[in-house]
């Protein structure tokens, strides 16, 4: 009998078949990569990633257990008073904000960071096919752009967010001064966080602060959704163009819970629903 | 090995893939335990090298399906540490945890490895701190919880075949 240890000559067929299996689908096209990837996602990681929200789930539960009491503690003291009560219920409107102001045509998702090395540009949503998500699908936060999503299992959903390098919106500063396309500001360090706005008119000198929207060229993302705020321009070397540093208006890393908007909705638009500040 | 310690075996890797996708998660840390690579060794201490690599190439698989671009990375470099573990296994493991701890570390860094060079998305500054500091740390993380896990499964596992 051979100890377990002993490699004969199926183990040697097997490994070579993993290997060159392995080999195979290094090889492929990202197109059929990806449907690979989503098979295994869709058979193997759905029923794990169900597990993971339920994992943040308990973490935000533990962790926001002391804050929850000293709310409910406050809540009860204050809310002898009608100012006091009224100024909760304008936070709690804050807090409900989105979800009501769009009222129709959103799937709420939780979004779960996945195993990805460095910062993470890709999240998993809690949403599928079967709650109507397709690829292009805009994800968005009350305080705007997050992310679109990149391929859809049956129950959850891949999305990339900034600053992946495949994320582009075409924007415009809330007033509709300037277009141009933002994307990730390809920075080591310190800036790797923030985005590029580039592709902006001479013309069109923007000051620092400005807010950025999405203009709903290319029928991806809908006009007036927030992308982030000017903080510097980046000198490209450009006659005709300018190219500003923009500070993301969300920090997909902070965010567990998001909106997908769904096409028909992207179709209506979203004007107004994100007032200026 | 006994029918019941081979369904303790069976449950404890179980666990340690279950606490890939709930521990990890729940801690956030940017230096974080690889579950599956422990587990990996493990499985591999007590298979066949076929086997064993057979086990890697499927949790390399669902390693890679979150990061399509690398897509096969992930599998190719797992399959190679389940095979070199079993391979080892057969005259070093029942006599030393250590290179057990060494197999473990060096496939959580060489998966980490794999990863970002076949995504191509990490460059310059922030591949280096990855590839030097984040991942070694991670890999060192993980061959350490894999030390203790090893220890215990010791009592358990087969020694070296002696002629």
């Amino acid at each position: 009998m051979r100890g377990a240890g002993e490699e004969t000559r199926t183990d040697r067929l097997l490994v070579w078949a993993c290997v060159v299996a392995s080999v195979i689908l290094l090889m492929l096209s990202p197109a059929r990569q990806e449907r690979a990837a989503s098979a295994v996602r869709e058979i193997v990681i759905a029923p794990l990633a169900a597990l993971q929200v339920r994992t943040r789930l308990v973490q935000r539960a533990v962790t926001s257990y002391d804050s929850l009491i000293r709310l409910a503690d406050s809540t009860i003291r204050q809310a002898q008073t009608l100012p006091a009560v009224q100024a909760e219920n304008a936070q709690l409107r804050a807090l409900l904000g989105l979800g009501a102001a769009l009222q129709w045509g959103f799937v709420p998702a939780e979004a779960v960071p996945s195993r990805a090395m460095g910062d993470a540009h890709t999240v998993v949503l809690s949403a599928g096919s079967r709650q109507g998500i397709t690829t292009l699908s805009p994800v968005v936060a009350a305080s705007g752009v997050v992310g679109l999503v990149a391929a859809v299992e049956e129950m959850t959903s891949l999305a990339i967010v900034w600053p992946h390098p495949d994320l582009r919106v075409s924007a415009t500063s809330r007033a509709g001064v300037g277009f141009g396309i933002v994307t990730a500001h390809p920075e080591d360090g310190s800036d790797a966080f923030l985005l590029e706005w580039r592709g902006v008119p001479f013309r069109d000198s923007l000051a620092v602060g400005t807010e950025i929207v999405s203009s709903g060229v290319g029928g991806v993302f809908p006009a007036g959704i927030p992308i982030g705020r000017v903080v510097g321009e980046v000198d490209q070397g450009s006659a005709w163009s300018r190219t500003y540093l923009v500070q993301p208006a969300v920090r997909p890393a902070d965010l567990s819970a998001v909106m997908i908007l769904t096409i028909p909705r992207v179709a209506a638009g979203v004007d107004s629903l994100w007032p200026a500040p | 090995m006994t029918i019941p310690s081979r369904l303790t075996f069976a449950l404890g890797i179980a666990l340690l893939l279950l606490l890939h996708h709930t521990v990890r998660p729940l801690l956030g840390w940017r230096i974080e335990v690889d579950w599956q690579v422990i587990a990996l060794v493990l499985v591999a201490l007590r298979s066949r090298p076929g086997i064993a690599a057979l086990v890697g190439f499927v949790l390399g698989m669902v390693m890679d399906a979150m990061v399509p671009a690398a897509f096969g990375a992930g599998a190719l470099v797992l399959t190679l540490v389940g095979y070199a573990a079993a391979r080892f296994r057969a005259g070093f493991f029942g006599a030393s945890v250590l290179l057990g701890t060494v197999i473990i570390g060096l496939g959580k860094f060489l998966s980490d490895v794999a990863v970002v060079v076949a995504e191509g998305r990490l460059r310059g500054v922030g591949f280096a701190v990855q590839v030097g500091l984040w991942s070694p740390l991670s890999a060192a993380l993980t061959a350490m919880v894999g030390a203790g896990l090893l220890g215990l499964a010791r009592t358990e596992a087969p020694g070296p075949r002696r002629r």
